[in-house]
């Protein structure tokens, strides 16, 4: 995996716009989807597949960035910091895994949905901690979630993968920006 | 080296968010104002995408002009009834009703229509919306949330464009209720997917099939007399130190689309 390299404050611009849209379409399109426990989320398979392919210092930061903006955009009535405290933690537990171990293609996208689903108990516990009484069906909400995300995974992988890896000016590229080709994405290990 | 800086950086984030989350608990402050800033910023965008995903939905689902009427008839019937108060929740007797409208300040309040614009993830503990209704429209925190069937929720934070309501059914809701037919007054909380209401009085009448209504409280901002719910199931007997009963929200929060927001009007003017 490449050294981390710090990104330009233009890299660190574009990540924080491309997760204030992502957000935004997660809360007013996605989370409209009438699935039963659990809907995909956007915004949790975007930070940890950059987490992945990035390792845990920038899976942490994005992390806490993206969860930072979950917490501030409605509807968001939770505590204020709790979506930040649970994205940066798996960010960078994620991102040190990975690090280690250098999961091949497929066990990078099991352990990105395994670690989705445990962002689901991470936040219910967050919000039960900050004075709420425990939630109901946490578990079910978890796996589904979990399968959500494995679905997801394939396209976010291959979309973070290759412009981390060989563009350095824009050091990473979001799934919503255009422009570049997820086919062309794998390989090159 | 490069992992003993990484662990400092993520430890300094994670080190923010919990004293955010700290500073959050103890109530307004600070971040509500940031919560404002939040709402202004994100609140014209959640609007214009909540336009269009309606406008996708209606092309998907049949007829536009059906759509359009029956939720033209919704509306219509969610202003009536909040007009009404709790004379038109359900199957109250006339004694009943008179007695509530005695007691609610039904009239005396400006309603506010709005839509749904964004809503939590099924999977988030957390049981909020917002809505297209802001300090703009002079909303704000504390109001009540009404949809066609009863209460949906309680205003929580408020932005220009948009307000954040907290649904009934979210765990962290809490409103001083009322057993419609006997009177019996208790405690409604949300549980995540339902509600549950605790009575006050252990010997109270209660049965499956009760309307639970709210009791309004001093300020105005809840009217009396709104629906909460049925009662599902009552658990504990009247030998038990509280009973408590599990309530199916009147409101489906999963297809809660049109709402007013009640604003109490200042008394003694026009009234009476």
């Amino acid at each position: 995996m490449t050294p981390e390299r710090p990104p330009s404050r233009g890299a660190v611009a574009i990540i924080v716009l491309g997760f204030v849209v992502l957000a935004l379409v997660q809360v007013s399109m996605l989370d409209f989807i009438p699935t039963p426990w659990a809907v995909p989320d956007l915004v949790v398979v975007a930070v940890l597949a950059l987490a992945i392919a990035r390792g845990p210092l920038a899976g942490g930061l994005v992390g806490a960035w993206a969860g930072l903006i979950l917490d501030l955009i409605p509807p968001a009535a939770g505590p204020l910091g709790g979506w930040m405290l649970v994205l940066a933690v798996a960010g960078a537990v994620l991102g040190r895994v990975a690090e280690s171990y250098r999961p091949g293609p497929i066990a990078a996208m099991l352990l990105l949905s395994a670690t989705a689903g445990v962002t689901v108990l991470l936040r219910g516990a967050v919000v039960w901690f900050a004075g709420s009484p425990a939630p109901g069906p946490i578990l079910g909400s978890a796996v589904v979630g979990a399968l959500w995300a494995l679905v997801l995974a394939p396209l976010a992988l291959l979309l973070v993968s290759r412009p981390a890896r060989t563009v350095e000016n824009v050091a990473v590229r979001l799934p919503t920006g255009d422009g570049s080709d997820p086919r062309s994405g794998v390989g090159a290990q | 080296m490069a992992w003993r800086s990484t662990r400092v950086l993520v430890g300094a984030v994670v080190a923010a968010a919990v004293l955010l989350i700290l500073v959050d608990m103890r109530g307004t402050g600070p971040t509500d104002a940031l919560r404002g800033i939040g709402g202004a910023v994100a609140g014209p965008p959640e609007r214009a995408l909540s336009w269009v995903r309606t406008q996708a939905g209606q092309r998907l689902g049949g007829s536009a002009a059906d759509q359009e009427r029956i939720a033209v008839l919704e509306e219509q019937l969610a202003q009536a009834r909040a007009a009404a108060g709790a004379a038109a929740a359900g199957e109250l007797t006339a004694d009943q009703t008179k007695e509530l409208a005695a007691s609610a300040p039904a009239q005396g309040y400006a309603a506010v229509a709005a839509r749904v614009v964004s809503v939590t993830a099924a999977q988030d503990p957390v049981r909020s919306v917002a809505v297209s209704a802001g300090s703009g429209q002079g909303i704000r925190p504390g109001l009540a949330v009404v949809a066609a069937d009863g209460l949906a929720g309680i205003v929580d934070s408020v932005s220009p464009q948009v307000s954040t309501v907290r649904l009934v059914v979210d765990p962290a809701t809490q409103v001083a209720a009322r057993v419609a037919s006997s009177g019996e007054i208790g405690v409604f909380r949300g549980t995540g997917s339902a509600g549950r209401f605790e009575l006050l009085d252990p010997l109270g009448a209660m049965a499956a099939g009760d309307l639970i209504i709210t009791l309004g409280t001093p300020s105005r901002d809840l009217p009396a007399g709104l629906p909460l719910g049925r009662v599902a199931a009552v658990s504990g007997s009247a030998a038990d130190l509280t009973r408590a009963a599990e309530v199916a929200p009147a409101v489906d929060e999963s297809t809660l689309d049109r709402v007013l927001v009640l604003m109490p009007e200042p008394r003694g003017e026009g009234a009476s």
